[in-house]
């Protein structure tokens, strides 16, 4: 009887299932540099968190410790030019830092993953416009532009993430546009179409899901570009305004200083540094695990 | 009977991946007599190709040759130093591939690379240019004066074909090795490189060992043939005898289930049940026996070796075609299940 | 376990099996810059009869994977009419050309990319139901395990990933997914030639009984002809963007009409070394000519062995008709033949 192999079922047994993430989460466990940037960032956080909450002197009091004075028992990375306490202030630092990183990232994700599908996938003119678009924003001097923006619209941190998205979205929009470029040719997504998918599902649910490792890259990426880009703006005085700290202005205020009391610089460059480097290494192990044809 | 020029004995060739050691190929010996044409059959994963890169030491990382002799003329490559080895390589066994696009240099003209085939192994440069444009006429490429500068990209499928072929037989090797090199062509240009081969074969005496999948290529080109699965050999012997009365039960389903463009009646296609074994955990006993329709008992315990089971026939099964289809009614079969016409043989010795 | 008997595939009678679809005149170019174009298929004819297996083979660049998606409307035609039933297909867009998706599916020939390697098994066999709002909740995972079991899949791995899977079962898996919103015709894109040769015959008897089962209709596309007989009720021969012969598997392969299928039909090998060995294979000279620039005339002139040129074969491109009963030939000798 023909249908009688139709009808009986090929027993089997598959290996327990193992997924795509937990695959990936599996090398990036082996790579010990991102392992030690994400305890180093867990930590950071968790400063972050508790800063809202409490720091060792509140971190607008001047006058707490004596003006320039180095680190003591009392205060533990010393004191700025106004005699604030510069742990405390460092530890509020680090929530401007981090709020700027990810904020900036989660709009650049809003806004420029959607644009880079629309444009890879339906190419055409609708490509042409974004394309053209895109290198228009990439002539911009964004340190220049980023100025002039918060100039006008006033130094808040809102301003400052609006300011750095509105020079920086183009990253995230040409790389998912590559990607979308390259997945509409894959046979899944004709597939897709033959099954009767409908725009937003084939953008969202075919296309969107499978350039997600590089999103996510990117994105880790550019959180540490953000950290730095508000840094740069705040030394030169258009980031967040006084008293609020950020490690960029509070370097700024201890510039004048470096020769007698270095540690108001170094400090927090030093936080500047080890999250940048943190954010990287993270980034790098994530691409590395993330990219199914890395074998190692 | 003349001495074999070639013989492989005993190989193994492991490839250490990170979820473990894969036995690319597992204890394989035949062996290769001068200007005859010997196929290896078998599927993905079976360890055809792998065998044919062991015996020109090219097995690429992580997989490396653990054990075994690999016999030229009673010397034994695995012993020679990489310099001994690449001498032989190109000069005396000779490789070709599947996909001509990507084993010749889109950069470089095809002359060229056919010339540096032959200047790497002594010969000056004007001899070469003027051998290469005898060896482009005797692979049929015509024009070949002109062709001779042509890049790779300038030539159609078959004719990349043609100039690898060219470039194998540049040194007159003894032995031509061709991995599935028609595959990747369609069928009027495969017939032609066969015919050409077969030809060649007659005409240089060059023995060629020919490796595919395709039990029809085998058939119109070879003399001998080796069927391969799971890193072993299943059967061996003379080309008749292996399509005519196949002993393995691995061969006989094979050739069942391929669709003849020249069947009078459409019958039924049997199919082998299941899929390709997994090379890390191979099934224990006959690797073929959680596939196997004539499986008995000790199938699954025992490997078995490779033992004269018919004149001139090597297939390594307890059962073999000729019990299977006195006692379980092979011929009969219309659904091939694995198990099918087993049951009531438990126990016994073949 | 008796023997089964062994018949002649009956093929279906013209005439009274209904015509399921409907090309005419189809046209497909592509640019190719500078004013040029391929001419991917040039001017294509043919019906599909309802419930037969229509097997169209050719090598590569005859235009028969342009076809495919051109019958299935991946591909907008660049002038010609399909017609699914009374529906012109062609003169649809949008939605209601989407709409009509639910009558033509296709298999797809490369098991590993056809699948999207981020959804579960369950989600890529229920998304035509899904696109469509066909089944849902309950009723749809049970129409998924019905599906899974239908093809030989156990049906507890819907959750599952492509990537656990071997070819063949992922092949399955997307001929699953062809049938959830029972089509009426199911094109079949080289739906077996990624596979392994063992694995080929358990999706050509699978495909088969499906097709009994369901009383489905298949447009099988594929080079190897040795598979395409097997499985076809008619066969379609295609050369550079045209067709050239079509006719039952039976009389296709027995009686060709065309130079070019019997060329083919001499190169395919045939796993019997005695008879292989007593074949001799028809040369065709030359190379598959460009399909930017296709040659005058009969397209197959440059190469064919019994052709007159100039007159007529370079000059006079012949027409696709029939030259006996249901067989169909595009060539100004075919008694030679």
């Amino acid at each position: 009887m023909a249908v009688a192999s139709a009808a009986r079922a090929v027993e089997f047994e598959l290996p327990p299932q193992q997924s795509l993430w937990s695959d990936a989460w599996r090398r990036l466990r082996r790579n010990r540099f991102a392992l030690i940037a994400t305890v180093y960032l867990v930590f950071l956080v968790a400063v972050a968190l508790v800063s809202t909450v409490w720091t060792p002197y509140r971190m607008s009091a001047i006058g707490v410790a004596e003006t320039y004075s180095p680190p003591s028992a009392a205060h533990l990375l010393g004191a700025d030019p106004l005699g604030r306490d510069l742990l405390s202030r460092l530890m509020v630092g680090s929530q401007v830092s981090l709020i700027v990183g990810v904020g900036t990232q989660v709009l650049v994700l809003l806004v420029g993953v959607p644009i880079g599908l629309l444009a890879g996938y339906y190419r055409g003119w609708l490509d042409n416009v974004v394309t053209f678009i895109i290198n228009v924003f990439y002539g911009i001097p964004d340190v220049l532009v980023a100025m002039i923006m918060v100039f006008l619209l006033g130094p808040s941190l809102t301003n400052i993430i609006i300011a750095i998205v509105a020079t920086r979205w183009m990253d995230m929009a040409r790389l998912v546009r590559g990607q979308a470029l390259s997945l509409r040719e894959r046979e899944f997504v004709e597939a897709g179409r033959a099954a009767g998918a409908k725009p937003f599902k084939m953008l969202f649910g075919h296309i969107m899901p499978n350039a997600m490792g590089p999103i996510i890259v990117q994105a880790t990426l550019g959180i540490p570009a953000a950290i730095l880009f508000e840094a740069f703006l705040s030394f030169l005085g258009v980031g967040v305004q006084p008293p609020t700290p950020s490690w960029g202005s509070m370097a700024n205020e201890g510039v004048q200083a470096i020769q007698y009391a270095p540690h108001i610089v170094i400090a927090p460059s030093i936080a500047l540094s080890l999250t940048l480097m943190a954010f990287n290494f993270l980034g790098d192990g994530l691409r590395d695990a993330l990219d199914p044809r890395s074998r190692r | 009977m003349a001495a074999p020029i070639l013989q492989v004995r005993n190989l193994r060739t492991q490839f250490s991946t990170q979820d473990g050691i894969v036995k690319a190929v597992d204890d394989v010996s035949f062996e290769l007599y001068p200007g005859e044409t010997l196929g290896i059959v078998g599927e993905s994963g079976s360890g055809k190709s792998v065998t044919a890169l062991s015996i020109l030491r090219l097995v690429p990382e992580p997989g490396r040759i653990v054990s075994g002799q690999i016999l030229f003329h009673n010397e034994d490559l695995m012993h020679m130093s990489d310099e001994d080895v690449r001498e032989i390589r190109g000069r005396d066994i000779a490789m070709i591939f599947q996909d001509p696009q990507s084993s010749l240099n889109p950069v470089l003209r095809v002359g060229f690379q056919i010339d540096e085939a032959m200047i790497a192994h002594g010969k000056s440069k004007p001899d070469a240019h003027v051998r290469t444009i005898e060896l482009l006429k005797r692979v049929r490429i015509p024009a070949a004066e002109t062709r001779v500068k042509d890049f790779p990209h300038q030539l159609s499928g078959g004719m990349r074909q043609r100039a690898m072929i060219a470039m194998g037989l540049a040194n007159a090797p003894q032995i031509l090795i061709a991995d599935e090199p028609t595959t990747a062509l369609d069928v009027t240009v495969q017939a032609q490189i066969l015919e050409l081969l077969g030809d060649l074969n007659r005409e240089l005496g060059t023995a060629i060992i020919m490796i595919t999948h395709n039990m029809g290529v085998v058939a119109g080109l070879c003399t001998r043939v080796i069927v391969m699965y799971a890193g072993q050999i299943v059967e061996q012997g003379p080309v008749d005898q292996i399509f005519e009365n196949p002993q393995h039960p691995y061969t006989w389903s094979l050739l069942k289930s391929i669709p003849r463009v020249d069947a009078v009646r459409h019958e039924r296609l049997r199919s082998i049940e299941g899929i390709a074994p997994d090379l890390l955990r191979p099934p224990s006993g006959c690797r073929f026996h959680p596939r196997c329709p004539f499986r008995i008992e000790k199938c699954y315990t025992d490997e078995p070796t490779l033992k004269e089971v018919a004149p001139d026939d090597l297939a390594a099964c307890w059962v073999t075609m000729d019990r299977a289809r006195k006692e379980m009614g092979a011929d009969e079969m219309v659904d091939i299940r694995p198990g099918a016409g087993s049951g009531v043989h438990k126990g016994r010795e073949s | 376990m008796t023997a089964q008997a062994a018949e002649a595939r009956p093929a279906p009678s013209p005439g009274a099996a209904k015509s399921l679809v409907r090309v005419e005149q189809v046209v497909k170019h592509f640019p190719a810059g500078f004013g040029t174009s391929v001419k991917a298929v040039d001017g294509v004819s043919f019906e599909i009869r309802e419930g037969e297996t229509l097997g169209l083979v050719g090598e590569s660049g005859c235009g028969k994977s342009t076809l495919a998606r051109l019958v299935t409307q991946l591909l907008p035609v660049t002038s010609g009419k399909i017609f699914l039933g009374d529906v012109e297909l062609t003169s649809l867009g949008g939605e209601k050309l989407r709409q009509q998706r639910r009558q033509l599916q296709m298999i797809f020939q490369d098991p590993f990319a056809s699948l999207d390697p981020r959804m579960t098994v369950g989600d890529i066999i229920a998304e035509p139901l899904d696109n469509f709002g066909v089944l849902r909740g309950r009723k749809r995972n049970e129409r998924v395990q019905e599906l899974l079991r239908i093809v030989g899949l156990n049906p507890n791995f819907n959750n599952r990933y492509p990537h656990e899977f071997s070819g063949g079962q992922r092949q399955r898996i997307g001929v699953a997914r062809a049938l959830a919103l029972n089509p009426k015709l199911v094109v079949c894109d080289e739906a077996i030639s990624a596979l392994d040769v063992s694995i080929q015959a358990q999706i050509v008897n699978l495909l088969e009984d499906l097709q009994q089962k369901f009383k489905l209709t298949y447009l099988f596309i594929a080079h190897d002809l040795s598979v395409v007989r097997h499985i076809s009720d008619r066969v379609m021969v295609m050369y550079l963007g045209k067709i050239v012969e079509v006719a039952d598997s039976a009389g296709t392969y027995t009686d060709p009409k065309h130079p070019y299928t019997k060329a083919l039909l001499s190169a395919i090998p045939v796993p019997d070394p005695k008879i292989q060995r007593g074949r001799r294979l028809v040369e065709l000279s030359g190379e598959i000519p460009s399909p930017i620039h296709p040659p005058s005339g009969c397209r197959f002139h440059t190469r064919c062995p019994i052709a007159r040129v100039p007159t007529p074969c370079a000059e006079i491109e012949p027409p696709l008709e029939e030259k006996v009963r249901d067989h169909l030939a595009a060539c100004h000798f075919s008694q030679d033949v």
